[in-house]
């Protein structure tokens, strides 16, 4: 029988899980990866940049509690450090994000070994570009806050006799608020002299459409899971007429392993 | 209800889509295109200097870009992209390439100098003779008076720099600050410097930005000001020494100090220069600077072509040939009076 929560219910239910849980089976995953970047900051630059990142994502996912074993919850940390070059090669940027997520999912079991979670999500995250070409604009910063929805698609199968698992999950930021400068406002103004001109901003998918694909082929190697992935991830934002935009296309490789904790 | 939620956030997102910016290709033409759009965009000057002098910068785009043409070698382009950052008659437009930098130097290379390294010589002596600590070179004159040559804004001054300083000329009659030839760098050198000669807390003046590509779309003017530095305050006769190469940071701390009662600003008009620079680049890879922030006196008037001295002087060529800095000299006799 499924349980249907009502939005109290279930914010009392993530407040109170860990008191109402005794028996919960956690999945840890460790993701490292490299891949290609395109980074463009009109801050510093109308022209985009391409080169080199390396990524690392670890998540933890449990269900809330065995009553409530539809629903799962996954907080998740991905760290990003790219260096890019201008088309030209005269100039180089290094570029950094770290993001942490929170996600409440659904689960619906859609037909034999396919499965389905969705539901809402909260992030925050921080970085910066640091262009090498120096002067008064040498870089730009950024931190954000944002909810938005999160959703996997689990596939369990067989291949040569294999226990074969693919996985996908999608993350999309809808409504949430976000740091800037004014278009042509310089960071001495901001730090030094503490002039704030409407610095914090209202983002939604009209100015700051953003997306994470993560999708991973899994297999079991004794009591953990092996993966291999593919990431995609476009992080946009348009505010005070500054564009910004850093796609990442990752190929990323690690590990899983599930484990019980036992509460009295 | 919830497909429908889906369908909007879908649309939304496919409406929107990338977010990317329309940059000409590396062609002659695009570079051109891209360096004037990119000033017309930010530059911050263009309707103040379009009552000083009459700037019109549709009518540059319409005469240069005839000049313009796939067939030009890359040096006769930056020949012509300087010419171009000239129009802004601004230091602080520079283009950055391997055929070297433009730059504007209309301002202090039409005027007389009103500086010499080797009148410099003759006041401060043997190297041995003065003390000096980072841009800063100071002795006391033998009338008593104390002279501060700041050669540069580049570096802050530490605390322990200036607190030195100034117990080593504390005994003195009045200061010459010369400024001369200082072409600035970090505003919050100038500040610090300049914060030896408030009491309390003082509005020096206004900083705006740009709050969109419009050439009129600024921010409200939020005020600077200089905080007195911590437990010293020169109380004596101050005469900082100016020429027209007292540029960006240096014109800015002429800014805080002229009209402040125990201050005189003595020799040319300053170079100006009150835009703090921000970076971008062209689709080929050169680097422009130009002219972002504006920053305005503490009566809300533009600095960015020169702030005009209290008492106007000039290096005589009579006492140049007798080692004499006429600047100098006047500041003596003004710090006696």
């Amino acid at each position: 029988m499924h349980i249907k929560l009502s939005p109290l219910l279930l914010l009392l239910q993530l407040l109170l899980c860990p008191t109402l849980a005794t028996a919960q089976e956690r999945e840890r995953t460790v993701l490292v990866g490299v891949g290609a970047q395109n980074v463009l900051d009109t801050y510093l630059s109308p022209l985009e940049y391409t080169g080199t990142n390396i990524s690392f994502h670890s998540s933890s996912r449990r269900s809330l509690s065995d009553k409530h074993a539809d629903w799962q919850f996954q907080r998740s940390c991905w760290a990003d450090l790219g260096f890019v070059s201008s088309p030209t090669d005269d100039n180089d940027e290094w570029d950094g994000q770290l993001q942490f997520d929170w996600a409440w999912r659904y689960r619906w079991n859609i037909a034999e070994g396919l499965q389905l979670w969705a539901g809402p999500m909260a992030e925050v995250g921080a970085g910066f570009t640091y262009s090498m070409r120096g002067g008064n604009n040498p870089a730009q910063g950024r931190i954000a806050i944002a909810l938005g929805g999160s959703a996997i698609a689990r596939y369990d199968f067989r291949l040569w006799q294999k226990p074969l698992r693919l996985e996908g999950r999608a993350d999309i930021p809808l409504l949430g608020a976000a740091f800037s400068p004014r278009y042509g406002q310089s960071y001495y103004e901001i730090f030094s002299l503490g002039h704030y001109d409407a610095n914090v901003q209202l983002t939604h998918v009209g100015n700051a459409p953003t997306a994470r694909l993560l999708c991973t082929l899994s297999a079991p190697i004794g009591r953990s899971r092996l993966h291999i992935g593919y990431r995609g991830e476009a992080r946009q934002s348009r505010l005070h007429h500054l564009k910004r935009h850093s796609w990442l296309n990752t190929l990323m490789i690690g590990y899983s392993y599930s484990f019980r904790i036992l509460r009295q | 209800m919830k497909h429908r939620l889906s369908l909007l956030i879908l649309s939304l997102l496919l409406f929107t889509g990338c977010i990317t910016e329309d940059v000409a290709t590396d062609t002659r033409r695009g570079n051109f295109e891209t360096l004037w759009q990119l000033f017309d965009e930010r530059y911050c000057f263009f309707d103040y200097k379009a009552e000083e002098y009459g700037l019109d910068w549709r009518k540059v785009y319409e005469d240069y870009a005839v000049r313009v043409d796939e067939q030009m070698t890359e040096e006769q382009l930056f020949e012509v992209l300087s010419e171009l950052c000239s129009e802004l008659r601004d230091g602080h437009v520079n283009l950055v390439t391997p055929y070297g930098t433009s730059r504007y130097g209309a301002w202090f290379d039409d005027y007389p100098a009103n500086y010499s390294d080797t009148l410099e010589r003759c006041y401060l002596g043997r190297t041995e003779e003065y003390r000096s600590s980072g841009a800063l070179k100071y002795k006391i004159l033998p009338d008593n008076v104390g002279y501060v040559r700041c050669s540069s804004f580049e570096n802050n001054f530490g605390d322990g720099t200036l607190h030195e300083m100034m117990r080593y000329l504390a005994l003195c009659n009045g200061l010459i600050l010369d400024i001369r030839n200082n072409g600035g760098g970090m505003l919050t050198a100038a500040e610090k410097l300049a914060s030896l000669f408030v009491n309390e807390k003082t509005l020096a003046g206004y900083i705006m930005h740009k709050t969109g590509p419009a050439h009129a779309a600024f921010s409200a003017p939020e005020p600077l000001y200089v905080e007195p530095f911590e437990g010293l305050r020169w109380q004596k006769p101050v005469v900082v020494l100016v020429n027209r190469r007292t540029y960006s940071a240096a014109n800015s701390f002429t800014m805080y100090l002229k009209g402040m009662p125990h201050v005189t600003i003595l020799g040319d008009y300053t170079g100006g220069g009150s835009g703090m620079p921000l970076m971008s680049e062209l689709p080929n890879g050169w680097s422009v600077r130009f002219s972002a922030c504006p920053m305005l006196d503490r009566y809300g008037n533009h600095t960015e072509l020169g702030i005009a001295p209290d008492v106007e002087a000039d290096i005589t060529s009579e006492d140049f040939q007798r080692s004499i800095d006429t600047l100098i000299e006047t500041a003596r006799t003004m710090l006696k009076q």
